[in-house]
């Protein structure tokens, strides 16, 4: 007997049905088909026989990396410890932000000058200045969410907050949503406590995109609790650089502020920012539980008020591009309309009460319950030698030692904070280096510096002679180093180079490109706010690499800004990482476009080049790649 | 392949250093053997596993219970082999080397070389889903997550490879059968 037409239709079923993987019907079908086909059962059993074969490989013997792993990650524990609590540190910012947001409408804050014209640099100053003036509210929110899931494409929220300098908040958000089957969806209701010392949480379990509301029957609510809170831990952080609107306006370059109608009875200003600059402020509801995404390319609209500057309201409006389109297909949202609001946020009620009762930011202690580990009060000779002489006006609020024996001193002035962490001085960690920015530190000494990120605070690591001291705070970045100059420590300048056996990593001038690697070219354009912030060359097995990296100076909401990476020699692309590619021209050649990580590669006279910008869309791609000289 | 109770991968991702070494403990051998197929030099597999465990580590926080935990972590090691792959260009070399036509010996205890060999030579479009299917038992919808392919894709990509390799075995057997 011999294969027909049959037969090869249904050779990937008999390959599926060896792993169970065909439903019923098709099942069926296939075992009559085999029942009466002698080449079709052969052709089984050759395909089952390697399938075995295959099973039978993973039988080998494997090597004990477990010792050398946790050697590689003890270390990041250490110098990297607070920035590995983004979650609780985007809940906690998260509060700040609503805070920030709601304190807004009915404020009684003294009036400041009134804004003439209302330009970037003016307005960050007064947002920056406003923050500090915060002490007490207590607000409510309202908030509607569209395109959650295709069965529940509105939802309605009220978050209220209760806010008291400089680290007690209180974020309740109820879902008021009209679900389809009540018992079975699972509601929204989020809960945060936190204090000085401990924070609480409480939310529903996520379901998968595809989940709700199947999952739900297994959906349970989570509770976790922190105590030993060191002061702004993973910038639990009053007021968090990373959310608060004085970062999301940081963050913004080439702003403009329009005058708009009253919002809420207020005066205001409105300004429109990409998702990508929006993201702290708009994900300040996002404390935990489940909320539809937004993509960097989505458009906010935040309008403040004209005398206080702190946001009255806010929405976020899907961009219309094909790019967008594809993250959106990529993300299983189907209805999006471009220009369509997606999320829209607004005070309703505001109040500065005269005393808020201590227990209102009692945080339960239940839950999944971990210990922050920090202690509080070291000895004053060690807070002295640690302090800075200037603190950019800042008052002491807390200092302690951390269960890593790190010691802590924070400063805060309303929604404004800094700590200063100090350890013995380690051996440096190339990556980090490498990955920061390196400065001059007025007066003397270096510092290597990273901006803001969606979920981490800016940072000044200092690496002195025995000590090495992190400052972590929403001041601005000038602000970061004069604090730095003014500590006892001097900040060491690291290796140029680190050697490991045939392989080395070299810090390059990230300004001097074609300087660094003759082979690598510079980009003629950046956008708006972008400069070169570090540049590192590779060279292993013969193949030397150049990364450059482009951020801007006080906020990189995908902590990676722009990415440019050079490498010589090269034959041909790596192997595609994902399915959702385009073949693109670039400078003359073919090369390939990934939207979902935003990434631009080709090949041109023997080098790879890829453009990286996961927070803008291929013309920005290309723009940057077609400039490089 | 087992999963981690979640209360262990929530305490590593809340920082917990013992639970995340239990972790190590319990996934270096699949995640070694899985950069072992898509590199196949042990020197690559022993880098990229600690990698892979490294960039773990330092992504736990992210991770939501969306997916399964090995799931999520074998995405990690694939990216970090494919990473890794492009600094070398490994995979050229690794393919023309493998392509080679190499006499083989049929017995039981080389059957094994052979098939090993006959894996690494396929295109690593049709090697990924049969490892991840055939050597770590995943099912379709967990390979079509760690690929980020369609779960119909899986299941043709998977044939293709079963296929390819019936036939290379086959093939070898008969040849060296025909020498002797």
């Amino acid at each position: 007997m011999k294969a027909d037409a049959r037969c090869e239709s249904l050779r990937t079923d008999i390959s599926a049905r060896l792993d169970g993987e065909i439903d019923g019907t098709t099942a069926r079908s296939v075992e009559q088909h085999l029942a009466t086909c002698a080449w079709c059962r052969r052709y089984e059993e050759s395909l089952a026989q390697v399938r075995r074969a295959v099973r039978l490989q993973g039988a080998e013997e494997v090597p004990d990396l477990a010792a050398e792993i946790m050697e590689k990650v003890r270390p990041l524990r250490r110098i990297h410890e607070a920035r590995r609590e983004w979650i609780l540190r985007g809940r906690i910012a998260g509060v700040a932000a609503l805070a920030a947001a709601l304190f807004v409408a009915g404020t009684t804050l003294p009036s400041r000058r009134s804004p003439g014209a209302a330009l970037a640099s003016g307005l960050q100053e007064r947002v920056r200045q406003a923050a500090r003036q915060l002490t007490d509210y207590h607000a409510t929110y309202r908030v509607l969410e569209r395109g959650w899931r295709p069965a529940v494409p509105q939802r309605r929220f009220v978050a209220s907050v209760w806010f008291k300098a400089p680290q007690s908040y209180r974020l309740q958000v109820r879902d008021l949503t009209s679900y389809p089957d009540p018992a079975s969806w699972p509601r929204n209701d989020l809960d945060l406590i936190a204090n000085p010392h401990r924070m609480w949480t409480k939310e529903p379990t996520v379901c998968p995109l595809a989940g709700p509301p199947s999952c739900a029957l297994a959906a349970r609510v989570e509770q976790r609790t922190i105590v030993h809170r060191a002061p702004f831990d993973g910038a639990g952080s009053v007021p968090s650089d990373i959310v608060v609107p004085l970062e999301t306006i940081a963050g913004a370059s080439g702003l403009e502020a329009i005058r708009s109608r009253p919002v809420a009875g207020h005066a205001a200003y409105r300004v429109t920012l990409p998702y990508r600059t929006a993201a702290p402020l708009v994900d300040a509801l996002e404390t935990g539980g489940s909320w539809r995404p937004f993509s960097p390319l989505d458009r906010v609209d935040v309008w403040l008020d004209r005398s206080t500057w702190f946001p009255l309201r806010f929405r976020v409006v899907a961009s219309r591009s094909r790019d967008r389109n594809e993250w959106a297909h990529r993300q299983g949202l189907t209805g999006d309309r471009p220009g369509s609001t997606l999320l829209d946020v607004r005070a309703a009620h505001f109040s500065i009460p005269s005393h808020l009762p201590a227990g209102l930011f009692s945080a339960p202690h239940v839950g999944l319950v971990r210990s922050g580990g920090f202690k509080g009060a070291p000895s004053p000779r060690a807070v002295r030698r640690l302090q800075p002489s200037d603190t950019e006006g800042l008052a002491r609020v807390d200092s302690g030692r951390t269960s890593l024996g790190q010691r802590v001193v924070a400063y805060a002035d309303g929604l404004t904070w800094l700590t200063v962490t100090s350890e013995p001085a380690l051996k440096w960690d190339a990556a980090a280096i490498m990955g920061a920015e390196q400065l001059p530190v007025p007066g003397g000494g270096t510092g290597y510096f990273e901006p803001a990120a969606e979920t981490l605070a800016r940072r000044l690591d200092v690496y002195g002679q025995h000590e090495h001291v992190a400052l972590e705070s929403n001041l601005p970045r000038a602000s970061l180093l004069r604090v730095a100059a003014s500590l006892r420590t001097k900040g060491l300048t690291a290796p140029l180079g680190f050697h490991n056996g045939a392989s080395s990593l070299t810090r390059e001038p990230a300004n001097a490109i074609p300087i660094a690697a003759s082979f690598a070219a510079a980009p003629g354009y950046l956008p708006d706010g972008y400069h070169p912030s570090t540049s590192f060359l590779s060279r292993s097995r013969g193949v030397a690499t150049l990364t450059t990296y482009f951020r801007q100076r006080e906020v990189e909401y995908d902590g990676v800004g722009i990415k440019l990476v050079q490498s010589r020699p090269a034959a041909a692309l790596p192997p595609p990482q994902e399915r959702h590619l385009s073949e693109v021209r670039v400078d003359g050649v073919l090369g390939r476009w990934s939207a979902e990580r935003g990434e631009l590669e080709w090949i041109s006279n023997g080098t790879y080049r890829a453009v990286s910008v996961p927070s803008f869309d291929l013309a920005t791609a290309l723009r940057i790649a077609e400039s490089l000289r | 392949m087992e999963e981690p109770e979640p209360r262990i991968v929530r305490a590593a991702a809340a920082g917990d250093l013992e639970a995340f070494e239990g972790l190590v403990r319990r996934y270096q051998g699949p995640v070694w053997r899985l950069c072992m197929q898509l590199l196949h030099n042990e020197g690559m597999a022993d880098d990229v596993t600690q990698e892979a465990f490294t960039r773990a580590w330092r992504f736990l926080s992210r991770y939501r219970a969306d997916a399964k935990f090995s799931t999520w972590l074998f995405t990690i090691a694939r990216n970090c082999a494919l990473d890794e792959l492009r600094r070398n260009e490994r995979h050229r070399r690794t393919s023309d080397l493998l392509h080679r036509a190499r006499p083989v010996v049929p017995s039981d205890a080389d059957y094994s070389i052979e098939v090993r060999d006959a894996v690494a030579s396929l295109d690593m479009a049709v090697r990924e889903p049969l490892v991840l299917i055939d050597m770590f038992g995943m099912s379709y919808q967990e390979t079509a997550a760690v690929l980020a392919i369609p779960v119909g894709t899986v299941k043709s990509r998977v044939h293709r490879g079963r296929a390819l390799l019936a036939v290379a075995l086959a093939a070898t057997t008969r040849g060296t059968l025909n020498e002797g």
